[in-house]
């Protein structure tokens, strides 16, 4: 999984490409940590990415956690695989897909 | 006193009145009228020993028997009324007194048993009882005679005494004794608690010895006037006061009657009993001799008359018998002092040393050695209680022992069927063994011939593509053969687990079996390692059987392959191993001696004809069929002739149906895999072009299961496999780590908001809602999870 991360002021640009699965995602984990200081706005690009597991939604959490107490988090172009999940788990409510 | 009168209260007792007096009448009769010694007074009289004998034992009513009788005989005879009043009394107390006298009298400390003469001191009774009774009834009677004014008392005292004194003591003890030996029922007197009479003599048995002091004051008396001098008057006076006397005695209270201790009452006929009837038969026959040439001897003169006559015949036995019985009793005391005594006591120690389990022991030790030391040393008895004394201690000694020794058998047999259980456990032996391959199927059963034995087979997965088989006999059998078999099974499994192949095992687990084989210990085995997926077999031969093979629709041959030396027999022995290819349809069969060398009763061997021909019975049997046609044919041909080695056999059929088509693969269980995993099932899926959609749900669902097995489970060992169709795939996963089913764990709550919710179970969560069908087993140690998607 590639993950590219772009920041502009408080906000963070993070797009991924191929598979948020358990072994990809304690990297994005790492990445997000480092970088989540101050940022007040959260955008992550799904548009390249192909599906994710719970291991990809215990990250996505996580980070929905943290922004809910310094801003927002945003997440675009999922595909209908990856909505399909966020649909069945309930996540859908959880995040803000546009 | 009561008991003269209320005797009748029983039934019994006007039976036993009557027999008396039948009896005494059956006897005196004919005597009557042969031997009449004094016309109308008396005659030879046998029938005198009657009313002592039924009156001991059947006591008031034999005594109202013999007085009733003899009055109706006294009036028959025309007897005055004197004569027949006074005799009436007279002989109501002649037989009453025996009776009284003995439920009264006390010899020594013996205490008052019912009637039986089988010891000297109750011959020694009797004989007082009897002496006692005819004095006073002799007395009573003389002086009957002289006031009715027969006879002088002089003249007729001893010929009366005699005649009542010798026929008591010669017939009577022999009659009790019968009695006694029949278990005649004795008539006792009821006892009332009384102080004063409980022990010996007391005021009230004074009458009797009154009126002997009468009779023999008066015989005295007659005998310094000269004799035959009749006084009427005077006797009449005497005669009175001994009637008097007499209904006195018949107060006399009777004494305590003891019941007879059980080891007596056990005796029949004691050796005393048989002692004393033996002397006393001796004596009859030598009285009646000498009474026979006595009387011919006296009478050769004839100026003595018949009563002077008879008279001294009667004195003479008198004194003979007393003599005689003198020495019996000398005799029999002496019997019973150095036989019948001790026998008894040695019959009691070996009672009570049967009988000891149930008693405290101390005591009985006690006892035993009380009892032994009363019986005297130095005869053959003694040395015949010393012999049991030590047979005893010996005895003891053994028993001591014997328990040891079977408490020891008893737990080898426990343990030697523990082991047998453990051994047996040691063998797979669930069948089907894995149900879950339909590629082949094995079977194999083992009949050991002793509790353990040596032989032994195998068979396990090495890994999810290699099967192997094992059988294998150890030399020897029991317990050192088992122990071998445990190591050599051990060794082996654990190196073909290794993955090594045949000749590898073979020849490390030879090394292995080497080391400290003091026992000089071998096995034999073959070893196969089958690999399912492309058929092949890989197989070693240590000194083993011949394996059997079958071809598909052919018949089964045995496959001469090339042995190599026993295990355990020689150190860095080289194995050779061979390739055998297994088509579908193919039976393999392998076997121990045991089969081959079963031998009937003419110890002729089954042999491998024998047994190709029992395998070849059968068109395409399955493997356990199979097993079960050659060990019906063995023990047909074996019959009753006992088996004595192992038999044991194992068969490996490989099925037509090899695979469900599924490609599969087998990966180490880490989270390094997954990438292999999911390489794996899109390359399944893409060989027919499955959505992209479903793809990815699929690699989700790998994701969330290999994680789990790679970070949960703890398995050693993960396959996988995937069988794609034209719109549907199945997939599988196998770990042969803790049974763990995910198909029930608990949904979790998908509503929550994202500050209460918890990651877990959300994978699980979504296979299922995102797969069509989600299965789960648990087979032979493997978790199988299995997943149907169709698009």
């Amino acid at each position: 999984m590639n993950i590219n991360k772009k920041a502009e002021g408080s906000t963070l640009y993070i797009s991924l490409e191929g598979r948020l699965d358990t072994t990809t995602a304690p990297q994005l984990e790492a990445e997000i940590n480092q970088s989540i200081g101050g940022v007040t706005l959260l955008e992550m690009d799904f548009e390249k990415l192909e599906y994710l597991s719970s291991a990809g939604l215990r990250v996505l959490l996580s980070a929905q956690k943290t922004m809910n107490k310094q801003g927002k988090m945003v997440i675009r172009h999922v595909n209908e695989t990856i909505m399909e999940v966020f649909e069945v788990t309930g996540f859908i409510d959880i995040l803000t897909i546009e | 006193m009561k008991e003269i009168f209320t005797v009748f209260r029983k039934k019994s007792a006007w039976g036993h009145m009557v027999l008396s007096a039948v009896v005494f009448f059956a006897i005196a009769l004919p005597f009557r009228s042969l031997f009449t010694l004094l016309p109308g007074v008396t005659e030879i009289r046998p029938a005198n020993m009657v009313p002592v004998v039924f009156g001991i034992q059947f006591g008031p009513a034999a005594a109202w028997g013999i007085s009733i009788g003899n009055l109706i005989s006294d009036i028959l005879s025309g007897s005055s009324a004197f004569v027949c009043l006074t005799g009436f009394v007279v002989n109501f107390f002649y037989t009453y007194i025996p009776y009284k006298l003995w439920y009264t009298l006390r010899l020594g400390k013996e205490p008052i048993y019912p009637v039986r003469l089988n010891t000297v001191l109750e011959i020694v009774k009797y004989i007082l009882v009897v002496l006692i009774d005819s004095l006073v009834t002799t007395v009573s009677l003389s002086l009957i005679f002289e006031a009715a004014g027969f006879q002088s008392f002089f003249s007729s005292f001893p010929l009366l005494f005699f005649n009542n004194f010798d026929f008591a003591i010669i017939l009577g003890i022999p009659v009790l004794s019968f009695w006694n030996k029949m278990h005649l029922h004795s008539e006792i007197p009821e006892y009332r608690e009384n102080a004063q009479f409980r022990h010996g003599v007391c005021w009230l048995d004074l009458p009797l010895a009154v009126i002997a002091v009468i009779g023999a004051g008066y015989f005295i008396y007659s005998l310094l006037l000269g004799g035959n001098a009749v006084n009427p008057s005077l006797a009449m006076g005497f005669l009175c006061v001994a009637i008097a006397g007499l209904a006195v005695y018949a107060f006399r209270p009777a004494g305590r009657v003891e019941p007879l201790p059980p080891r007596r009452e056990e005796v029949k006929f004691s050796i005393k009993a048989k002692v004393t009837i033996g002397v006393l038969l001796l004596t009859l026959v030598f009285l009646v001799l000498l009474t026979i040439v006595s009387y011919n001897a006296l009478n050769v003169g004839g100026e003595l008359n018949r009563l002077e006559v008879w008279n001294y015949i009667y004195l003479v036995l008198g004194i003979t018998i007393n003599l005689l019985y003198g020495i019996a009793i000398l005799f029999l005391w002496y019997v019973e002092r150095n036989i019948t005594t001790p026998v008894e006591r040695l019959s009691e120690l070996t009672e009570l040393y049967a009988k000891q389990e149930h008693e405290h022991e101390e005591d009985v030790a006690l006892r035993l050695q009380q009892l032994a030391d009363t019986i005297p040393q130095g005869d053959e008895i003694g040395a015949l209680a010393v012999s049991f004394q030590n047979m005893m201690s010996e005895l003891d000694d053994y028993m001591v022992n014997l328990a040891a020794v079977t408490a020891d058998k008893e737990r080898i047999a426990t343990e030697l069927n523990v082991a047998t259980q453990i051994q047996a456990s040691m063998l797979p032996c669930i069948f089907p063994a894995f149900p879950e391959r339909r590629e082949f199927d094995v079977y194999a059963a083992m009949t050991p011939a002793k509790e353990v034995g040596g032989d032994f087979y195998d068979f396990f997965l090495v890994d999810d593509d290699h099967l192997a088989l094992v059988i294998a006999d150890v030399s020897g059998k029991g317990v050192p053969a088992a122990l071998f078999m445990v190591i050599a099974k051990t060794l082996l499994k654990n190196a073909a687990q290794t993955g090594m192949s045949p000749k590898e095992v073979l020849e490390k687990v030879n090394n292995q079996l080497c080391e400290n084989n003091d026992a000089e210990m071998f096995v034999t085995v073959w070893l196969g390692i089958y690999v399912i997926s492309t058929g092949k077999l890989t197989a070693a031969n240590a000194g083993h059987e011949y394996p059997a093979v079958e071809r598909k629709g052919g018949k089964f041959e045995l496959l001469k392959d090339k042995h190599g030396f026993v295990l355990a027999g020689m150190e860095n022995a080289r194995y050779r191993e061979y390739e055998l290819e297994l088509a579908p349809g193919d039976t393999l069969f392998v076997y121990t001696d045991g089969v081959v060398e079963a031998t009937d009763a003419a110890n002729e061997l089954y042999g491998t004809d024998r047994m190709l021909d029992a395998l070849n019975q059968k068109e395409d049997p399955d493997p356990d069929e199979l097993l079960k046609t050659v060990k019906r044919d063995i023990d047909s041909f074996v019959g009753k002739a006992p088996q004595f080695d192992d038999i044991t056999m194992l068969a490996l059929k490989i099925k037509e149906v090899r695979t469900e088509n599924m490609k599969k693969i087998s990966v180490s269980p880490q989270l390094e895999s997954i990438d292999q995993v999911t390489a794996f099932f899109e390359a399944c899926l893409e060989e027919q072009e499955a959505p992209v959609k479903v793809v990815s749900q699929i690699g989700i669902a790998v994701d969330e299961i290999f994680s789990n097995i790679a970070r949960y489970s703890g398995a050693t060992s993960v396959s996988v496999g995937c069988r794609a169709e034209k719109n549907h795939a199945v997939l599988r996963f196998e770990d042969n780590g803790r049974p763990y089913d995910p198909t029930q764990k608990a949904d979790p709550d998908v509503t929550l908001s994202a500050d209460e919710r918890d990651i877990g179970g959300l994978g699980i969560f979504m296979v299922k809602k995102t797969m069509d069908e989600l299965t789960y087993e648990y087979v032979d140690g493997r978790n199988i999870l299995t997943i149907q998607k169709s698009w």
